[in-house]
């Protein structure tokens, strides 16, 4: 079988099908803040984008957040970009834009911040990167596999308004990212998507996990996605689900009660990367609360799954409270492989491969 | 790098904390009420004093509670993370001179200082600004404010 074939409903190289790009533009565009015109402030949106490659991992995060501060202009938004990259170690960083670096169409993907840019056209996603003073660049063109599954009305604190997510977590990747004097090029690396907007304040009484898995093999139809909210201290879930594509469409979803969810043992690093740099002075140490493993076995109505996430390391980005001066929430994220076994739909779950998980934890 | 860009970009920081995180440049003042801080980083000498709701620019001296010597480098390792602040002063990387009391209130305004920075989008330009303006050390990822 070659790289090119069309397998168990996904698609091959050439590029995605009509329907598969009319499904990404019609869900995967940008909101924008309501601010400006009226509407509530604290708007937060996202575009996140995760390639696992031959012993390099990336990730490339785009946002655009409301800023929150009483004395400023309420219409203010603040664009921002996060990569954090691993080969040997970690690297990366967050950069700030001002407007006039900056150019943000609203109803589609397109972004340009100084160097660095994301666009959906033609049926691809093209991200381009250059960071002002890290060593690290990327060239990358994302090949979307699967349909976007939103997942509207999330309440990540129970009393405020509702943040939507979707999530498009297989596509494949091709170009080059520099890290330093290494050069990695990817020729269909594994690759995942997603896109959240919504209000909330960093600092709230939340916390999740999240995380995602795909196979090695590229002919495995399989893909996964797990996610599960609670509150800051972690002593109530709110919501879990377990979320599996086979080919192009979700084939199972698997929710609260039919999931048991366990995480054991600590993972320990003799460094820990930190973002922005300046943590390692404000919240110094190499500590974290990250499971070496999280396990989740999950059935109903006949479909039985089970995942075993072992990490293997992690980088922290700090993000400074919205509800206080001092406080901060880090999102650990955390890279490993994933191993998942079941049956759903009458077909064989078999899935060993590269996954990444947050685990945002109040500090 | 001339000697008085250390003492430019000190000074525009705390104007910059006062407008963007006044909360945060009140408190600082607060904390450090009455100290005098000696900072000497490579051949740029600054004193800061700390008044009720104010930095002041210069002071006596001869009055510095706390006393900070070292130089661009060690300061942009401890940001970057390849130091700790423990052991660049361990190493006498960093030279930290006061009494316990008066070193304990500097550390807390320190990590007051630098919360408020985070906050403050400001700060990434004018630490773009600090870094093009010395030599090209070509490591610092420090010009960076929290969030996503």
């Amino acid at each position: 079988m070659t790289g090119d074939s069309c397998i168990a409903g996904i698609p091959g190289r050439a590029g995605p099908t009509n329907r598969l790009a009319a499904a990404v533009e019609g869900i995967d565009f940008l909101r924008r803040s309501p601010r400006a015109a009226g509407g509530p402030g604290s708007h937060k949106e996202w575009l996140h984008f995760v390639v696992h490659g031959d012993g390099v991992d990336v990730l490339v995060n785009f946002s655009i957040v409301d800023d929150t501060r009483a004395d400023h202009a309420a219409s203010r938004e603040l664009p921002r970009i996060v990569v954090l990259v691993r080969d040997r170690t970690w690297d990366g960083a967050i950069e700030l834009f001002a407007d006039g670096e900056c150019e943000i169409d609203g109803q589609r993907i397109h972004l340009r911040y100084g160097d660095n840019r994301v666009e959906f056209r033609d049926g691809v996603f093209f991200l381009h990167g250059k960071l002002r003073h890290r060593p690290v660049g990327f060239d990358l063109v994302l090949t979307p596999l699967v349909v976007p599954a939103p997942c509207n009305n999330i309440r990540l604190e129970l009393d405020r308004r509702p943040i939507n997510w979707m999530v498009m977590p297989r596509l494949l990747a091709s170009g080059s990212v520099r890290i330093g004097a290494r050069t990695h090029v990817f020729d269909a690396a594994p690759a995942y998507h997603d896109h959240n907007w919504g209000h909330f304040q960093w600092g709230g009484d939340f916390a999740w996990e999240w995380g995602f898995a795909l196979p090695v093999a590229r002919a495995n139809p399989w893909s996964l996605v797990y996610v599960r909210l609670s509150n800051r201290a972690r002593t109530r879930c709110f919501k879990q689900g377990f979320f599996l594509w086979h080919g192009e469409t979700v084939a199972r979803v698997f929710r609260e009660a039919d999931m048991t969810v366990s995480l054991a043992g600590l993972l320990r690093t003799g460094s820990l990367f930190k973002l922005p740099g300046v943590m390692n002075v404000i919240d110094p140490g190499c500590d974290s609360d990250v499971p070496r493993f999280v396990e989740c076995r999950a059935e109903g109505s006949g479909d039985s799954a089970e995942f075993r996430f072992e990490a293997d390391d992690v980088a922290q980005v700090c993000i400074p409270n919205d509800t206080d001066d001092d406080g901060l929430t880090i999102i650990n994220e955390v890279s490993g492989r994933m191993v998942a076994r079941g049956s759903v739909g009458g077909r064989r779950l078999a899935l060993d491969g590269p996954g990444m998980f947050e685990f945002v934890r109040g500090a | 790098m001339a000697p008085d860009q250390f003492q430019d970009f000190l000074g525009r920081s705390l104007g910059l904390l006062a407008r963007e995180k006044p909360s945060v440049y009140a408190r600082l003042c607060t904390l450090l009420d009455g100290m005098v801080l000696s900072l000497r980083i490579d051949a740029a000498s600054v004193l800061v004093t700390f008044k009720p709701g104010a930095t002041v620019a210069g002071g006596d001296s001869s009055a510095a509670a706390v006393r900070v010597q070292s130089d661009r480098r060690a300061i942009l390792d401890v940001i970057d993370g390849k130091s700790t602040l423990e052991q660049a002063v361990l190493d006498d990387r960093i030279e930290l001179l006061g009494s316990v009391a008066d070193l304990v209130r500097f550390h807390d305004g320190l990590r007051m200082y630098l919360n408020g920075a985070v906050r403050a989008p400001g700060f990434a330009v004018l630490l773009d600004d600090y870094l093009a303006e010395g030599p090209n050390l070509g490591t610092a990822h420090a010009a960076s404010t929290g969030g996503r």
